[in-house]
Formats: structure tokens, C-alpha cells, sequence
């Protein structure tokens, strides 16, 4: 339906359909939804709206400070909704959206019953041990639903996993090179990780993982990559080769995945994002002090050129690709 | 894929609505993620011209007939690289020279009027929609029209109804999507200033339920001309739902009065009335079914993240405690859960077969 939207706009613009005919062309191609597409896409919307209403007001609800409620009335009720879920979730086990929907809220209601205990009990364990925890119990959730939300959700749970431990001790990684960006490094790390993992999986099991969640831990992992290496070129110091040295490896690595292997002009648009900010920032900071007005003009014209050789360059890969 | 992109043609051709069948050439699709990249690029590369020319400013601001034809001669020479060229070097150095431009007027326009208020947007706005209408780059179009609906909503700020900004920016994105396919010719400057207009609604929206009071914000004014109420907005919000499901009724033929419109009325009806007080969730829900019924997956994207970020920050609103939140969004969760199921067991599917 939507992959032929273009092609229709285009055949309409080329006047081979003449403008008479584009109300009944629309049609005939089915390029819009039709009546059983709507009822199917209200379906979806007012069951995952709905689930995740009830969801969040579960959330809300625990969190608002109670006085007049026990404790043992405040984890039943979160528990009660977790289970609520689980057993809507077990009535309807398959692939459907209302199985997706109860996993998806009964991992949010995971989330807020840990929340809970902590601050019941005082355990007096970090904020990063909560959500590491989550992950972790989550985790066989996850696996059982073989959806991409749940698994960003999870994803997302551990990238703040990973910021707070970093706030919590931010020497933890002190005897390494570069440890002052230690927090951005992990996330780069770890969505590098996910990402990686992802593909490999979805090559082995022959499904393809849906391109969207895949694309977020990628451009999470190259957005904080041109930070390290923007850090590595504004404040040189010994391990700043280290980092340009990984930058250039990861874009090699993803140009050649994504270009030769198993194309994704998504991820060759990082590539060329990270490669113009980069150019752009080692050329700032090298700039002669003597050139420095005219520089920006410089500098202007060498973003204009390498943008344009790069939606000049996609534009020939997404032409090779859809020929 | 090859085969997908011959089909319409080859349908059509068949169908006797096309002159011709698939010549066999291939139309390549572009992608959302190619245009933010050479938006990016010709963003960066304005503000790197303006860095440039800042040594100027002091001559700029002194002599006011320089700093306008300084910037209008940038957007002339963008606009002929535009009209000219089609390389993509000149489109980029057209989209920085242009950007930059308009920095360079908009200034003028704020420095030539006295308040900085009403007139000051009403004037930046009025500019960014010629521009809009008449420079030939969709990025270009996309950024006008956002920069435009944005000086929009502060002019109705300044005269004291930033209240309705968001139901008037929904129910013109929502004309413009709406009619994106009855005129094809032009439908490129349609999609980009539909997407400009998107794109201003959801910052608008994401700065209302923030709640931020500076300087920045639509919710301050100094000097009203007009009092409006927040029901207002949320009226004209809910105007908005209801011209898209009218429209989309119309569109699929069904009868009015008739048991599938009545539904579609009311349902709409119910979801804006308990929403109300969930800010952004109406806006997020029509931006969805825009996407949706023009089959267009980066306006579907745009919905579905504004929901879930608006629905999220749902919980740092200050205004309500968290126990109001978490009963509104329970009757919110329980009333769309009940319209589901009232949809799927009292209107009988329809039995339309698809074509493609």
C-alpha cells in the first residue's frame, strides 16, 4: 500500500494519469486504506493507546505519595495489575497486538512494583540497580514476545542503567584512557552491542529484525561516537588517537555492512552525518588564528560540498538498490 | 522490489485511468532520513555564513537598507541556484545562502519594529509564507513553513490567545493533508508545508505541557488584545478530529446519516472529551490518522512518537497531582479499551476486497 504512494505521485506528476481519472485510480491501485484497513488500524490504535493508558496510570497511581494506604494494599495493587496483564497475555498467547499490548504493560508494571519496593523498604540501593534489575527480570519477557517494542523498552531501560552508574561512580572506569567520557563510551558500547547482536540473530533465525528498532541503537551509538570524538579533537590528549581510531573503524565497519552485505541507506546516512560533523569540527579546530574569519566561509563551503556529495552519493545508492 | 514499483502503472494502464503501462523505468523512492541529512547540512552551513558575516553586524545594525539588501540578495541568489540548477552542490549552497538570509531580515524585521510583538510575527510570518509559497526546494518549504506556523502561534500569543494556537495550526495541517492528493500538481509544496506545519504543532504542543515560562513560550504575553480560555483550544482541537473523520467519511462514501458515521462522530467525540485533560494526546491521535489515511509512514512516525513522548510527560505536568493523573488516564485507557470493543462487536466488518 504505502510503497507504491510515490510511484502513484509520480506517474500523476508525469501526467500519465490524467487528473480526471486520480480519485478512481486511487482507488483502483488500493494505494489508500480502505474500510476493513481502517477497521484494522483503529483496532490497533485504541488497544495499544488503551493498554499503555492503563499502564501508565498503574505507574502514576503507585507513585502518588499515599498516606492512608498500607503497604501490603499498595504492592497488591501493583502486583494485582502485573498479573492482570500477565493473564491477559496468557489468554490470548500468540503474535496477536493484545498479546504484545499485556507483555508490553506488565513489563511497565515490573518496573513500578521495583520501584515500589525500593521505596517501601529503604533498600538503599542506587537508582541504577533498580532499572538493572528491571532489565534483568524483564529480560526472559522479552525473549518470550519477539517484538521490537519490548525490546527497546529494554534497550532503553539499560542505556539508564548505564547513565545513572556513571553518575553513581563516575571513577569507575578511572584507569582507563578516555575515562572522562567513561558514561559515553558504555552507551556507545552497548547500542554498538545491541545492534550487532540484533543482526546477527535476526541473519541466523532468517527473519530480519524490523528496520526501525533497529536503526535506534545505531544512531544512538553514532551520535555518541562524534561526541568522543568531537571531545577527542576540542581537548587533545594522549587517548584522543584511540578514539579517532575506533570512529574510523566503526564507519568502515558500518559502511561495509550496510553497504555491501545487507543495505540500509539509513545507516549510510549516519556514516555521512558523522563523517561531515567530524571534517567539519577537525577543520574548526585546526583553523590558522590568523584565518579565522574567513575560515567560516571555508567552512561553510565544505559542509555544502560534502552534504551534497553525500545526498548525491545516496541518491546513486538508492537508485543501485531499488534497480 | 523492482516488480512492486511497476505495479501501479501496469494496474492503471489495465484499468484504462493511465495513457501508458510501466515504461520499465525504475522511480526511485526518497527517504525522510536523506532530506534531515541535507537539511542538517544547509542548517550547519547557514549558521557558519552568519558566523562569517558577523563582523558586519555593527555595519548591519547602524545602516538598516544594507542589512536588507544584504539578506534579500542572498535569498534572490538561493532562489535562482534553485530555479537554475539542479545539482545538489548549488541546492545546498542555495539552502544555506537562503537560511542565512532570513536570519539576516528576520533581524531587520525585529529590529524595525518598536514592541518586537504582534507586528514583529505577523511580519516574520508573512515572510517565511512567501517564501514557502514561491522558493522551489522542499527542505526549503519545510523549514519556512515551520519558522512561519511558529512565528503564527507567538502573534496569537501577543494578542492573547495562545490558548487556540494549537487547534488553529492542527486544523490547518490537517486541510493540508487532507487535500495533499486533490491537487497532485503541486502536491510536493503541499506535503512540505504540511510536514512544516506538523512539525511546529508537536514543538508547540511539547512546549505548552512543559510548561516552560520563559521568554520563549507561547503562553506568555505582555500585552492581549483578546482574552481566550484553555476550553477554547481544546474545542477547536476537538474541531479539528471531526473535520478529519468528516472528511475521511466523505472519502470512503459512507452514508450520513449512517450507522458507521454516527459511530465514527461519537467515538470521536468520547476520545476527545476524556483526553481533554491529557495534553497532546488528541493532537498525537490526528497526526496518526493523517499519516494513516494518506498512507504516509513518516507522518504515521510523527504520531506515534508525539503519543508516546506526550503521554510520558503527562507525569511532570505540576498543574494536577499524580492521583488525578492516574485516574484520568485509567478512564482515558478503560474508555478506549470500551470503544474497541464496541467496534469490534457491533459494526459488522466490511467485506471490500483489496486491489494491490
Amino acid at each position: 500500500m504505502i510503497s507504491s504512494r510515490k510511484q502513484f505521485i509520480e506517474l500523476v506528476q508525469k501526467d500519465i494519469v490524467p487528473p480526471e481519472n486520480i480519485a478512481e485510480a486511487l482507488r483502483t491501485t488500493g494505494m489508500l486504506p480502505d474500510g476493513r484497513a481502517w477497521r484494522g488500524f483503529i483496532d490497533r490504535l485504541l488497544l495499544w493507546l488503551g493498554g499503555l493508558a492503563l499502564a501508565f496510570a498503574a505507574m502514576y497511581f503507585i507513585a502518588y505519595n499515599w498516606d492512608a494506604l498500607g503497604r501490603f494494599v499498595k504492592f497488591g495493587m501493583a502486583e494485582g495489575a502485573m498479573i492482570l496483564f500477565i493473564a491477559a497475555f496468557c489468554l490470548v498467547a500468540d503474535r496477536s497486538a493484545a498479546a504484545r499490548v499485556s507483555l508490553l504493560a506488565a513489563a511497565i508494571c515490573l518496573g513500578v512494583l521495583l520501584a515500589l519496593y525500593g521505596q517501601t523498604y529503604q533498600t538503599g540501593a542506587d537508582p541504577w540497580q533498580l532499572f538493572f534489575t528491571w532489565a534483568a527480570l524483564m529480560l526472559p519477557w522479552a525473549v518470550i514476545g519477539k517484538f521490537a517494542g519490548i525490546w527497546i523498552l529494554w534497550t532503553a531501560i539499560l542505556n539508564i542503567t548505564i547513565i545513572l552508574y556513571c553518575r553513581t561512580f563516575p571513577e569507575a572506569f578511572g584507569f582507563l584512557p578516555g575515562s572522562r567520557s567513561a558514561m559515553i563510551w558504555l552507551i556507545f558500547f552497548f547500542n554498538s552491542l545491541v545492534l550487532t547482536v540484533w543482526e546477527i540473530v535476526g541473519q541466523i533465525r532468517g527473519r530480519p529484525p524490523e528496520r526501525w528498532a533497529v536503526r535506534l541503537p545505531a544512531f544512538i551509538a553514532a551520535a555518541a561516537l562524534i561526541v568522543l570524538v568531537l571531545q577527542a579533537i576540542f581537548n587533545p590528549g594522549n587517548s584522543g588517537w584511540i578514539t579517532v581510531m575506533v570512529w574510523a573503524v566503526w564507519l568502515g565497519v558500518v559502511y561495509f555492512v550496510y553497504r555491501k552485505t545487507m543495505p540500509d541507506l539509513f545507516m549510510l546516512v549516519c556514516v555521512c552525518l558523522s563523517a561531515i560533523v567530524v571534517v567539519v569540527g577537525f577543520l574548526a579546530y585546526h583553523m590558522p588564528d590568523e584565518f579565522y574569519q574567513p575560515g567560516f566561509l571555508l567552512l561553510a563551503l565544505v559542509v555544502v560540498g560534502m552534504g551534497a556529495g553525500a545526498g548525491f552519493w545516496l541518491k546513486n545508492v538508492n537508485r543501485e538498490l531499488q534497480s | 522490489m523492482n516488480q512492486s514499483a511497476k505495479q501501479p502503472a501496469d494496474i492503471l494502464y489495465q484499468a484504462g485511468l493511465a495513457k501508458s503501462a510501466s515504461s520499465g523505468e525504475n522511480i526511485p523512492q526518497s527517504f525522510w532520513y536523506v532530506k534531515m541529512l541535507l537539511g542538517f547540512s544547509g542548517w550547519l552551513a547557514a549558521f557558519l555564513l552568519l558566523c562569517f558575516l558577523a563582523p558586519a553586524f555593527d555595519f548591519f545594525i547602524e545602516n538598516k537598507p544594507a542589512l536588507l539588501i544584504t539578506g534579500g540578495l542572498m535569498i534572490c541568489s538561493a532562489f535562482g541556484l534553485l530555479r537554475v540548477s539542479g545539482n545538489d552542490f548549488y541546492q545546498h549552497l542555495a539552502l544555506a545562502l537562503s537560511l542565512a538570509g532570513q536570519a539576516l531580515v528576520i533581524f531587520l524585521i525585529f529590529d524595525s519594529v518598536p514592541d518586537r510583538g504582534v507586528l514583529a510575527w505577523l511580519g516574520v510570518f508573512a515572510f517565511e509564507a512567501i517564501l514557502a509559497a514561491v522558493i522551489p526546494d522542499f527542505v526549503h518549504r519545510v523549514f519556512c513553513s515551520f519558522v512561519g506556523a511558529v512565528a503564527f502561534a507567538r502573534m496569537l500569543t501577543y494578542l492573547g490567545c495562545p490558548h487556540i494556537a494549537g487547534g488553529v495550526l492542527i486544523l490547518a495541517a490537517s486541510f493540508f493533508w487532507l487535500n495533499e492528493f486533490s491537487c497532485l500538481l503541486r502536491i510536493k509544496t503541499i506535503q512540505a508545508i504540511g510536514y512544516g506545519l506538523v512539525l511546529a504543532l508537536i514543538l508547540f504542543e511539547t512546549i505548552t505541557l512543559l510548561g516552560y515560562n520563559g521568554s520563549w513560550s507561547p503562553l506568555t504575553s505582555s500585552s492581549p488584545v483578546f482574552q481566550t480560555a484553555p476550553w477554547m483550544g481544546e474545542v477547536l482541537i476537538a474541531a479539528a478530529a471531526l473535520y478529519v473523520v468528516l472528511h475521511l467519511l466523505n472519502r470512503h462514501k459512507q452514508p450520513m446519516p449512517g450507522a458507521v458515521s454516527i459511530s465514527a462522530f461519537l467515538g470521536t467525540l468520547v476520545v476527545c472529551l476524556v483526553s481533554v485533560k491529557v495534553q497532546g494526546l488528541t493532537v498525537g491521535m490526528v497526526i496518526l490518522l493523517l499519516g494513516f489515511a494518506g498512507a504516509n509512514r513518516v507522518l504515521m512516525g510523527l504520531g506515534i512518537v508525539s503519543l508516546l513522548f506526550y503521554i510520558s510527560s503527562y507525569y511532570y505536568l505540576l498543574e494536577t497531582t499524580l492521583l488525578a493523573k492516574s485516574l484520568t488516564l485509567l478512564v482515558v485507557g478503560l474508555v478506549l479499551l470500551c470503544l474497541r470493543w464496541l467496534m469490534l462487536h457491533m459494526l459488522p466488518a466490511p467485506k471490500e476486497a483489496r486491489h494491490v
